[in-house]
């Protein structure tokens, strides 16, 4: 197990513990933290598990493939710390990545 | 409302202590106005999983982590067969009552429709549907809220989705109706099909003449690099349109109805409307909707329980947020309770309600609205708000009175 630390957009923490190789999004999603939603199951096509990973936990990560960056461009408030947490997999060396949540919109 | 009679053998090899042969859910009492109470208070008393034989015959899991578990076990528990009585459908609805991976390919045609940058551009369109709405009952100072608000705003928004006249929406409405709420096989497969049978003429003009609409998304879908076939048009339309109206519009009917009832929680959201987000999801937590199903597609023990292929298993999605061992307290709302708000309103897993997002918008900018044009409002003095449970749980009648302001 690693922790994940999901900041709200008010900046509140919520600490999930997630299994290894699982995507991020999952873990989010199976603690139903707000404004990560998964909607098609990591299936890259629906950009609602868009969310910032700052530049030092980013280095860690393989960079976003290209239909990655197409379905970004469907998301909102997007900057060059956006990713689709679908994308990433939890790993020991992303023990304790901060994961901000975008604001959210409904 | 008669239940069906197509009892399959079942309770003959149910252990004697799961079994609650009459237990009906379209049958269960509603006094108040308040389903998911109904639900809490006529399962509290049962076991945690049991079976009985009506509407086909089926298992009720009440439970919040049996719950989640069956939503999150597809191989286990299929979406092949969710909606009860078993067939209710009459036709398949991709992506819904789809398993991965087939599922994702379908998915992946709809999502579209409701991303992120799409869902924000209709918000424009909903403020306006609502202001329109709230200007024409405020000055009366009384409305029954189902019919002249709640029905009207996810039809409308659904219509003008899809490319679809807004003069429509009756007759939609009557079949979404029958869709929701009847019980005999042949009645919600005929509304089901005429769902289908309406929409079709639009479908066709679609492939002819694109146009910018979710209809259109639909009809040029691809799933694995070939185009969707008619019936996989037929079910997909069919599911956009019932997915989204008496669902929305019976959770604010309960959202409404919770808010008649506590003036001191109106008056949080009047005097912050930005809590108003996070209060929507404690209020979806505490009315869940949703009386979706599975079928067991195997033989096997799930919690001492013997299931076996074939077998539909119902998962009422009010009692994940009403379940004390995974909510304190779970029949008070309170705005601030922590973060995460457990809720399996929307699903968990790969079928999480697409129209999530959309739902929530349409709420939110009512409750926007509605609370700064009419701050104070209570249930009409001699009514009783009119409620029941069926495939969903539905308001059918919300009497709200408030004292218009001076013109």
């Amino acid at each position: 197990m690693i922790t994940l630390r999901f900041f709200s957009p008010e900046g509140e923490e919520q600490i999930v513990q997630a299994a290894e190789g699982i995507s991020v999004m999952t873990a989010a999603t199976q603690s139903c933290i707000p404004g990560i939603n998964g909607d098609c199951g990591g299936n890259l096509s629906c950009a609602t598990c868009h969310c910032y990973i700052d530049a030092a936990w980013r280095g860690k990560l393989a960079p976003p493939s290209d239909m990655e960056l197409a379905m970004l461009d469907g998301a909102l408030d997007v900057t060059e710390d956006s990713r689709l947490t679908c994308q990433i997999r939890t790993s020991a060396e992303l023990d304790g990545m901060s994961v901000r949540i975008p604001p959210i919109r409904y | 409302m008669t239940a069906t009679v197509t009892c399959e053998p079942g309770s003959g090899r149910v252990p004697p202590e799961l079994a609650v042969p009459d237990f009906d859910f379209f049958a269960i009492p509603v006094p108040d106005g308040d389903p998911a109470l109904a639900w809490k208070q006529a399962t509290e008393a049962l076991p945690p999983i049991f079976w009985t034989d009506m509407n086909g015959g089926h298992w009720v899991a009440t439970r919040a982590v049996d719950i989640e578990t069956i939503q999150l076990d597809p191989d286990r528990f299929s979406m092949r067969y969710m909606a009860l009585p078993k067939g209710r459908r009459g036709m398949r609805s991709p992506p819904l009552d789809f398993d991965p991976p087939e599922h994702a390919s379908y998915r992946a045609v709809i999502s579209p429709i409701f991303s992120p940058k799409a869902v924000a551009r209709l918000e424009t369109n909903i403020r306006t549907v609502i202001r329109d709405v709230i200007a024409h009952v405020e000055p009366r100072g009384e409305c029954e809220f189902v019919d002249e608000v709640s029905h009207v705003l996810p039809i409308t928004v659904f219509l003008d989705m899809m490319g679809l006249p807004r003069e429509d929406s009756d007759m939609l409405l009557r079949l979404s109706a029958l869709n929701t709420t009847a019980t005999e096989l042949q009645v919600t497969q005929r509304a089901r099909h005429d769902m289908a049978d309406y929409l079709w003429r639009d479908v066709q003009d679609r492939r002819a003449n694109p146009k910018d609409d979710a209809l259109t998304t639909v009809v040029q879908g691809r799933v694995d690099g070939r185009p969707l076939t008619d019936e996989e048009i037929r079910g997909m339309s069919t599911l956009l349109l019932a997915g989204g109206l008496h669902t929305v519009a019976s959770m604010m009917g309960n959202i409404m109805r919770f808010l008649a009832l506590h003036p001191a929680h109106r008056q949080q959201l009047v005097d912050d409307p930005k809590l108003i987000p996070r209060a929507i999801d404690e209020m979806i937590r505490r009315h869940g909707i949703a009386n979706t199903a599975r079928i067991v597609t195997r033989d096997f023990e799930f919690r001492g329980v013997p299931l076996r292929q074939g077998d539909m298993i119902q998962i009422p999605n009010c009692l994940y947020g009403l379940d004390p061992e995974r909510v304190e307290n779970p029949l008070e709302v309170d705005f601030h309770r922590p973060l995460p708000i457990p809720s399996a309103a929307f699903g968990n897993g790969p079928h999480r309600c697409p129209g999530m997002a959309l739902g929530r918008i349409e709420i939110r900018v009512l409750l926007e609205e509605w609370l700064a044009r009419i701050p104070q409002f209570a249930i009409k003095p001699g009514t009783v708000p009119r409620a029941a449970v069926g495939t969903s749980n539905t308001m059918h009648e919300l009497f709200l009175a408030w004292t218009p302001s001076a013109t």
